[in-house]
């Protein structure tokens, strides 16, 4: 059971996160491009990729927990960039996670994925078994609230970091 | 065992409930962060003060083989338009700028500026299809105390400096134009000079 609200959780995250981000999607290519990771073509072209795969990874963990695999990669990708400007100390760049508007990069977002990357390994564990009402109910709902709580945290985060006022540029 | 189910039904959606309405206030916190942080194109108090006569500059276009005179008395309207080629604000409202451009077109010359190198200035160019006249000058960022992006300065006709502010959005952008034909310096200026007649009104009331 906890394997499988963990699956549909990221599933759930994964498909929000990538329509955000496909809803604004110009933005989002500016943001991939300021991780400074891909030369400017390449960014472009990754940021036309990957929320098209993110949201088939989310569609996927619903189906089969063999997903976990290419959604922890994908998320190992994620934290991989975040960590990577967050030790070149650029931390004054947007995250596009999708969720939040005005994320900034930061250690706590890293640690917020090594937590998701948690969540897909308990998912990899067991495959889709049949459910009594009970259990069910309990999967629907405790998914429901650990996704609302992801984005609202998520929100709080960028709420903080809005109050903490920023070194004078 | 029906009843065991309806009242963990019960208690799930209740606990949702309250997750979404915590969502719905840090959402709501978060817009009122937008919405607080400058109405008007926030005006730094750094570089050149609005008023006085534009510094004048002579920059070679990228764009096209022409020079472009800033300041002076030009008899338009000119906005610097301050932007990098990585900000994503800068590029939300680049086809902002091509809107006002054309609505301003008999008043206004909208002119694009930043400083780096010319290549990688010059793709951008031909990749956003930008129509714009562009300088590249560190030293003209470093006049007007450019600190953050993406920033505005309106130079009016007779080459004094009207306006100037970080912008964010269109109305900020629109605030710097109707600040100039205000005569005012800035959205904060009028604010301030308003309720400082508002107050003198109040006081004769008295």
């Amino acid at each position: 059971m906890t394997a499988s609200v963990c699956r549909f959780t990221i599933a759930m995250i994964f498909a929000l996160s990538a329509i955000h981000s496909m809803r604004d999607w110009a933005v989002y290519t500016a943001q991939v491009a300021q991780y400074k990771i891909l030369p400017v073509r390449l960014a472009r072209i990754a940021s036309w990729i990957l929320p098209p795969v993110q949201l088939a990874i989310g569609i996927m963990l619903v189906i089969t927990n063999t997903a976990c695999m290419p959604g922890l990669a994908l998320m190992a990708l994620f934290t991989a960039a975040i960590a990577i400007n967050v030790a070149r100390g650029r931390t004054d760049i947007e995250c596009g996670c999708g969720g939040a508007t005005g994320q900034k990069l930061s250690w706590a977002l890293v640690t917020r994925n090594i937590i998701l990357c948690g969540l897909l390994a308990v998912g990899l564990t067991a495959p889709n078994t049949s459910w009594d009402a009970a259990t069910l109910v309990t999967i629907i709902g405790a998914t429901a609230f650990l996704v609302t709580f992801y984005f609202a945290a998520g929100q709080l985060l960028a709420n903080a970091q809005a109050l903490t006022p920023r070194r004078a540029a | 065992m029906s009843a065991m189910v309806a009242a963990l039904a019960f208690a799930w959606i209740a606990i949702i409930a309250l997750t979404l309405t915590v969502l719905a206030l840090a959402r709501q916190i978060g817009v009122l962060h937008e919405r607080i942080s400058p109405i008007g194109a926030l005006t730094m108090q750094a570089g050149p003060k609005s008023g006085q006569p534009a510094p004048l500059f002579d920059l070679p276009d990228i764009a096209a083989p022409r020079r472009i005179r800033i300041g002076g008395a030009t008899g338009r309207t000119q906005m610097l338009f301050f932007l990098s080629t990585t900000c994503p604000v800068c590029k939300k409202l680049l086809p902002i700028l091509r809107m006002i451009a054309a609505d301003e077109r008999r008043t206004t010359d909208i002119i694009l500026a930043s400083d780096g190198d010319t290549e990688e200035h010059q793709a951008f160019l031909r990749r956003e299809k930008l129509a714009f006249p562009y300088v590249l000058s560190a030293e003209l960022g470093i006049t007007y105390q450019i600190s953050r992006l993406p920033y505005a300065v309106v130079i009016a006709p007779d080459g004094l400096l009207a306006a100037k502010g970080l912008v964010n959005n269109r109305e900020q952008i629109e605030s710097l134009l109707v600040a100039r034909e205000l005569g005012v310096s800035s959205l904060q200026d009028y604010v301030a000079r308003e309720s400082a007649k508002l107050e003198t009104r109040d006081d004769a009331v008295v």
